[in-house]
């Protein structure tokens, strides 16, 4: 499996402007682990670029950042990058985790039946809670890292070469870690757990479960 | 008849305890829900209190939550227990 991370972070709106910039953190972490970054961020997060650089490079790990629904994943201004029934194909032999709405739904089960290694994503909402504060300092919202961290935490493992159920599971982890901290204390911050549950629980992990990126 | 009186109560009584876990939610901060933008609480309890689709998906996480404490979703086993690479 080569080394090469391909990684799609529009930045067109708060949600995923806050995608965006945690995801830094993963590319950083890519970069020091000698890992190739396609970064395909802002504009260049559109379906001509995408399809392109899939073709051409190759990538074994592919991080996609966006809204999503059932069948798609969306890029830049919300265009369509990958639907169910258009190019999901695409995704052969490849390792996804795509921090979106609902795809792991149907999109991701697609993905795998067209040959993807593996799929890691939502079956339903991905919910986060932001601080109206720190909107334009999405690193420094300590409230979003609860949820940017624990999702973060799938990408950690696989760069580091975890397969993807173990990364998945790891990242489960934190999310329930965060919540319980929340829930079991007199914290003003328990509100926020019904949400890292949530996410938790709508987590999916498809394809072979040994799959890595290695 | 009475059978929908009675379903249309219990939704009013979910109605109630969903509205009332909102209001501990700050009032600086914002709920991203997929791709419909960031949400006030006011925001929130009005979806409840309309039904509206993003309303009702916030009553199912509030709900699955209370569902999921019930069931002791905090004393599970760890996820990666069974794994063994580090």
């Amino acid at each position: 499996m080569n080394k090469i991370l391909l990684i799609t972070r529009p930045k067109h709106d708060v949600t995923v402007r806050y995608l965006f910039y945690w995801a830094e953190r993963i590319i950083e972490l890519a970069k020091e682990k000698s890992i190739t970054v396609l970064d395909l961020k802002e504009k260049r997060a559109n379906c001509k670029e995408l399809i392109s650089m899939l073709q051409k490079k190759e990538p074994s790990l592919v991080f996609f950042n966006g809204h999503g629904d059932d069948n798609s994943i969306t890029g830049h201004d919300n265009e369509v990058l990958l639907a169910v029934g258009k190019n999901e194909q695409l995704l052969i032999s490849k390792i996804v985790y795509a921090l979106s709405c609902k795809s792991g739904k149907i999109l991701g089960h697609k993905s795998i039946q067209g040959g993807a290694f593996g799929y890691i994503g939502y079956d339903e909402d991905f919910i986060f809670v932001v601080d109206q504060d720190k909107i334009r300092e999405p690193l420094k919202d300590k409230t979003a890292e609860l949820f940017l961290e624990a999702s973060n935490q799938v990408m950690i493992c696989l760069i580091k070469g975890h397969n993807i159920r173990y990364s998945s599971e790891r990242s489960k982890n934190i999310f329930r870690e965060n919540a319980l901290k929340l829930a079991s204390s007199e914290s003003h911050d328990n509100y926020l757990a019904p949400y890292l549950l949530w996410d938790m629980q709508h987590q999916v992990c498809l394809g072979d479960e040994n799959a890595s990126f290695k | 008849m009475a059978e929908k009186k009675d379903k249309n109560k219990i939704n009013e009584e979910i109605k109630k305890i969903v509205i009332a876990r909102l209001e501990v939610f700050p009032s600086d901060k914002r709920i991203s829900i997929g791709s419909i933008g960031e949400l006030t609480k006011e925001e929130m309890i009005e979806n409840v209190e309309k039904e509206t689709d993003i309303g009702e998906k916030i009553a199912e996480v509030q709900l699955n939550y209370l569902r999921a404490l019930k069931e002791g979703i905090f004393y599970e086993q760890d996820f990666t227990n069974h794994e063994t690479k580090t």
